[in-house]
Parts: structure tokens; C-alpha cells; sequence
């Protein structure tokens, strides 16, 4: 054994020690945490101590050993500290400070009571246990799933406990003749434990690290793609939604296409009699001809705003009239105010008011309010018009419907945009918050209140779009 | 009811006009003016009277103003669906107009309307977008059902006429007559000659233009004796 130099293979530890914290904590960059510079700190310390512990003594050796306890103390808490960080908990600085305390009184009891020759042996009891602490937490943090790492620290602490142990009951059985120094292969396989326990203690704090940066990572595309089927599915909840007011307006639909089919059909039987009796001229026939065709197109018409808001909306954003959508929206509620005897004002200023946007969507959250509106107003005896007014509100275009029914009650005020929620005893409750997710998209806000003198009133602001260019809806 | 002032045609324009008043006018009621021009003239293309209006108030007005027409059967084919007066309270207003009946038209079939529409008196209730021959059948229908109001109200009233011609006693034996009393019994309760009371009769039958016994039951019958 004579080419194992003990006293050499734990200066190569401390130096290990003092060099491998500094390069794990250049090398950790980013990820710089607390706990990450506890654990360079602590482990630092530890390389401190042992090159204290080795080279000679330069000042009394009381005070010396003390200091070499208490670093070596600190550098064990500060691995500790940095370990429980990593799972979510922590000392507090009075444990700490009540360890360390802890440790120098029993180092002075000790002196006092006992023998000077002990105080090695009680010293890494005392760091023996925090060692074994170490360990614990490192096992713990396993099995709380920060990775292969954890095991590793967990490993390296424990073998280096035993060999403490095994090397104190060395010790006291040899009646002290021996000590750290003397040669023998539980000192020699601790101090090779030693050396290899420097960087493999790092590498396993390191791999925690990659690991929990993993973690992150996964956590992060899981969130993303949670998001897109959220998304996604809130698109498609859109549209069914837009299904349901359709199909509920069916009437108003079959009404709306029964006024242009009249025409035509009436038109081309006449047309048909007409040529039949020979009583039609070409004129007359070309003026009954053209009824036809301008009644057909008028149900083209129909049709296609009917495909247009059942499709699934991609949402295309184009500059916008709102003032338009207002329009579209009263002609689509027509027979609905009518069936009512409703009354809709409308207050729509001169010029247009352009917002980025997608018309259906736009023309579905206005759809949503004034229905809304026309079913309040249902409760009383009166006709209340329902106000609908489109105003440029600063930078914002804001569009004002206003009822005089009952209003919101207070429950319905809070719960109004939460999803099922809703006061109709047919309703499914989906109209106000796919209509504020939908304003949100666009940048703008949903919002509603009681007014003053009673009954609701329900804005929708957006963003103005200053100057249009082409491509306008 | 007061009697109604007839025009006589004049021009040869009046006198085209008053040929369709004959055969009849159907006042078309929608508040949309392309439907109103596809019926009027397709209607008219038969041979009726035309008469367009946007909105049922429109038609009530017109009514009420006091330019005589030609004679002839009227109808009213309005719209269901209108703003502000729609076809049901056309239809309850025209109900002081019992000679003007109404063939009701809809883009919707809502039941409700439609058995509420038929109770009140309609005549018709049609579905848009309407085919030339029910149309057709459903005015001809509508203005049979006005023809046949007016003969019956002018026989109404010229039966009323008559009645007024007979005097007291004459009056008092036909009605008991016609509700089935023997001669011998009027005589015993009026107090006078069996051969008065048959007197009586004979010339209440005439006056009243009666031919046959059965004539009289059926006046009893229309509640006019």
C-alpha cells in the first residue's frame, strides 16, 4: 500500500471538492437556482474543510478544529438545504443555526468531559448523522420522482456513512491507536470513496437538474397542446352553437324563403298560362322572367348566409363594418320582433365603423345579445323598444343593446359568463360565453350591467380599425 | 246597414273595370311589394279586380273612405306576417264586414295561428310559396262565399220589407199559422169568424209571397217570423 498516500488521496478530494462546485455551478448557466447554488456553496465548504483538515495546523488547535467543524458542518447543512429546496421544502434558518450551535457545544461538552483523542471519533459521529440526513432526503427526492440522480447522491452519501461508521468502530477498538491517516483499507476505500464521490455527486445534482428541466419542458407542451384542443374544441362549441340559433330560427328561415320562392313560382305559372293563351307578349314575358330570376337569386342569397354561419368558422380577419353586422343581424331577427310585437331602435351613425374581424363571428355575438334582449322584453305588458346603438367610443368601437325587462339579477351578474348558466327554461346557457370568448379573440370585451332606470344593458367593444384597405366585408 | 252607392260606368276604362269588379275584387295585403306585384298580377290575369296594399291599415283606411265602387263578390288576401297590424287582427277588424271574406297567406305554418285564423271565419289559409290553381280555387271560393252573403242580405231585406207591409192582424195569424196552430184554434183565440182568419192568411201568404206550406216552416226556421 505503500503507493496510496492517504494523506495525498484526501488533498485530491478537497481539491476536488473546491474545483468541481465551481465548474458544476459555471456549467448550471441558466439554470442557477437557490438550490443549485446551496449545493455548489455546501459542497465548496465541505472541499474547504478537508483541505483544512489536512494541512497543518497554523493557528491553536482548538479554535482550528472548531472552525474545520463548523465549515464542515455548514457545507453538509447548505447540500441539505439544497436538497429539500429541490422537493418543495425547506429549513428554516433557525434549524440551522440550532444545528451548527448543537454542533459546538457538543464539541466543548466533549473536550470538557472527555478525552482529547475522542473528538475526532465524535466529530464525524455528529457529521456521520447529517451525512445520513443527506442520504434520507436524497432517497426521498426519488422517490418523489426527480430522477436517476437523486439515487446516485443518495448512494455515494450512504457508503460514505458506512465507512464512517466502520472506520470509528475501527478506531475505538484499536483503544485509538489509529486514526483517519493510518492506512488501512477502510480509510483507503473512504478516501477513494472520497475522491469519486466529488464528481459523482455533482453529476447526479447535475442529472436532477436536466431532469427537472425535462420535466418543465413536457409540463410546457402538454400545457400547449391542452391549449389547442381547448381551443379547438372552443371553436367547434362555436359553431355548434351557431347551429342551434339557426336551427331555432328555422321559421324565420322558411319565412324568409317563402317570400322569394311566392314570386317565383307565381311569376313562371303565370308566365306559363300567359304563353299558353297567347295573351303574353315578350315584353310582358321578359318582365315576368326577370321576376323569376331576381327571386331566385334572392334565395341564393339566403342560402348563403346560411351556409356562411353554419360552417366551422376559420377565423379569417378582415376589416369589418360593424354597422353591417348590425343590419344583418335586425334582418335576421325579423320575424322574431315581428312574432313578439317588439319594437328594435336602431341608432347607427353615418359612416362606417370598421373593426378587424371575422363577419360571421361578429354577427353570432350580436345575434346571442339581441335575442337575449327580445326574450327580456317578453316580460312586460308594453312594447319597450329594444335599443340597439353602434357608437365610436375613442379608439374603440362600441355596440350598445338595451333592454327595458327585468335586468340581471345578481347571481345572474356573476354568473352570466360562466358555461351553463343560463335563466331560459330551454336554454343552454352557452350564448354570453361563447360571445365573450369570442370578443376576447378579437381583442375586445363583452361586457353587461343593470342601467340605472332598469332593465339590462349589454356593450361589446373593439378595437377601431383606423384605415381600411381593400378587402372589406 | 245602409245601402250601398253603386257607380255606373262611364268611360270605357270604367267599364273594364267594372266587368272585373263583377267577377271580383281581391284587395292583396304584404308588406312585400314584390309579392304584392307577382299576385295582383297573376290574379289579374284571370279577371279579377286588383287592388294592392303594403300594410293592413292601409286596406282598413280604403274601406272607410266613401268612394263608391262597381258591384261585385270582395275578398281580402292578406299576409300572416306583417308589422305592426298583422293578418289575425285584420281579420278580427273585418269582422264588421261580413260581406268581405278573407283567404289568409303564410311563409309558416304555425298551428295555432292557423286554427285561430279558420274559428274567427277565414275562408282559406294558404301556404307560400302558393300554387296558381289552389289560389285560383281559393279566391273563387272566397268571392262565392261574398256573393252568396250579399243575395242572402238583400233577400233578408226585402223579406223585411214585406213584413212591414202586413198589418196587425194579418201579422198575428201567419205567425201563429207558421208555428203550426189550426185555423179553428186562431179563430177561438183571436175571438173572431174562422173564415177571418183564413181571409187573413190567404192575403199575409201573399204579401209575403209565400207558394207552399213549406215556406213557412222555413222562415220560422231563419228566425225571420
Amino acid at each position: 500500500m505503500d503507493f496510496f498516500d492517504l494523506r495525498t488521496a484526501y488533498l485530491i478530494t478537497a481539491l476536488m471538492y473546491l474545483i468541481v462546485p465551481v465548474a458544476t455551478w459555471s456549467v448550471l448557466a441558466s439554470e442557477r437556482s437557490r438550490s443549485a447554488s446551496l449545493w455548489c456553496a455546501g459542497s465548496l465548504l465541505n472541499g474547504i474543510a478537508t483541505w483544512m483538515a489536512i494541512i497543518p495546523d497554523p493557528m491553536s488547535v482548538l479554535t482550528y478544529k472548531l472552525l474545520i467543524r463548523v465549515v464542515m458542518c455548514l457545507g453538509i447543512l447548505g447540500r441539505i438545504q439544497s436538497l429539500l429546496l429541490l422537493g418543495g421544502q425547506s429549513m428554516k434558518a433557525r434549524t440551522i443555526l440550532l444545528i451548527v450551535l448543537a454542533n459546538v457545544l457538543f464539541f466543548e461538552i466533549q473536550r470538557f468531559f472527555f478525552d482529547e483523542r475522542y473528538t475526532q471519533v465524535f466529530a464525524f459521529l455528529f457529521h456521520g448523522l447529517l451525512y445520513g440526513w443527506l442520504s434520507f432526503i436524497a432517497f426521498w427526492l426519488y422517490r418523489k420522482g426527480r430522477g436517476a440522480g437523486a439515487i446516485l447522491i443518495g448512494a455515494t452519501y450512504l457508503i460514505v456513512n458506512l465507512l464512517l461508521l466502520q472506520i470509528q468502530t475501527l478506531i475505538i477498538r484499536s483503544d485509538f491507536s489509529m486514526d483517519f491517516l493510518s492506512p488501512h483499507p477502510a480509510t483507503i476505500a473512504l478516501a477513494i470513496v472520497g475522491v469519486i464521490s466529488a464528481f459523482m455527486n455533482h453529476i447526479g445534482y447535475v442529472g436532477m437538474v436536466l431532469e427537472g428541466v425535462r420535466a418543465r419542458e413536457l409540463e410546457a407542451v402538454a400545457a400547449r397542446a391542452r391549449s389547442e384542443v381547448t381551443h379547438r374544441l372552443g371553436e367547434q362549441v362555436a359553431q355548434l352553437q351557431r347551429q342551434k340559433v339557426l336551427g331555432e330560427m328555422s321559421s324565420t328561415l322558411a319565412h324568409e324563403l317563402s317570400q322569394p320562392l311566392t314570386v317565383v313560382l307565381s311569376s313562371a305559372q303565370l308566365a306559363r298560362r300567359g304563353v299558353a293563351s297567347g295573351q303574353l307578349d315578350k315584353a310582358a314575358l321578359g318582365v315576368l322572367l326577370q321576376r323569376v330570376i331576381g327571386g331566385s337569386q334572392r334565395i341564393a342569397q339566403i342560402i348563403d348566409r346560411i351556409r356562411t354561419y353554419i360552417r366551422p368558422s376559420t377565423l379569417t380577419r378582415k376589416a369589418t363594418n360593424l354597422g353591417n353586422v348590425v343590419a344583418d343581424v335586425v334582418e335576421m331577427l325579423v320575424l322574431d320582433v315581428d312574432e313578439r310585437k317588439a319594437l328594435l331602435n336602431l341608432r347607427l351613425p353615418p359612416r362606417p365603423v370598421w373593426v378587424t374581424g371575422d363577419f360571421v363571428q361578429l354577427s353570432q355575438i350580436l345575434l346571442n345579445v339581441v335575442r337575449n334582449a327580445l326574450e327580456a322584453g317578453a316580460y312586460l305588458p308594453g312594447r319597450e323598444p329594444v335599443l340597439i346603438e353602434l357608437l365610436q367610443d375613442g379608439d374603440q368601437a362600441l355596440v350598445r343593446v338595451s333592454d327595458a325587462g327585468p335586468g340581471f339579477t345578481q347571481e345572474a351578474l356573476e354568473q352570466a359568463s360562466r358555461s351553463f348558466f343560463t335563466t331560459k327554461p330551454d336554454g343552454l346557457g352557452l350564448g354570453l360565453p361563447i360571445s365573450s370568448a369570442i370578443a376576447s379573440q378579437h381583442g375586445g370585451t363583452l361586457t353587461w350591467h343593470n342601467a340605472p332606470q332598469g332593465g339590462a344593458v349589454v356593450e361589446l367593444r373593439l378595437p377601431i380599425l383606423q384605415t381600411p384597405e381593400q378587402d372589406t366585408e | 246597414m245602409t245601402k250601398m252607392e253603386y257607380m255606373r260606368p262611364v268611360t270605357v276604362g270604367d267599364a273594364a273595370r267594372a266587368e272585373r269588379c263583377a267577377r271580383g275584387t281581391v284587395a292583396i295585403v304584404d308588406d312585400d311589394p314584390l309579392i304584392l306585384e307577382a299576385l295582383s298580377a297573376l290574379l289579374s290575369f284571370e279577371g279579377y279586380a286588383c287592388d294592392t296594399f303594403s300594410c293592413a291599415q292601409d286596406y282598413l283606411d280604403s274601406l272607410s273612405d266613401s268612394v263608391p265602387r262597381f258591384p261585385g263578390p270582395r275578398c281580402v288576401l292578406c299576409d300572416v306576417h306583417m308589422p305592426s297590424m298583422d293578418g289575425l287582427a285584420l281579420q278580427a277588424c273585418l269582422a264588421s264586414h261580413p260581406e268581405i271574406t278573407l283567404v289568409l297567406m303564410s311563409g309558416v305554418s304555425r298551428v295555432e295561428q292557423v286554427i285561430s285564423a279558420f274559428r274567427a271565419g277565414a275562408s282559406d289559409f294558404l301556404l307560400k310559396p302558393i300554387d296558381d290553381e289552389l289560389l285560383f280555387a281559393a279566391i273563387a271560393k272566397a268571392l262565392r262565399a261574398s256573393q252568396q252573403y250579399e243575395e242572402n242580405s238583400h233577400v233578408r231585406a226585402h223579406f223585411l220589407a214585406r213584413k212591414a207591409s202586413l198589418n196587425r192582424r194579418e201579422l198575428e195569424v201567419i205567425v201563429m199559422a207558421a208555428h203550426g196552430r189550426l185555423i179553428r184554434e186562431i179563430a177561438d183565440e183571436l175571438g173572431i169568424a174562422e173564415r177571418t182568419v183564413k181571409l187573413y192568411k190567404q192575403r199575409a201568404s201573399e204579401k209575403l209571397g209565400l207558394k207552399r206550406a213549406r215556406d213557412l216552416v222555413r222562415l220560422v226556421d231563419q228566425g225571420l217570423l
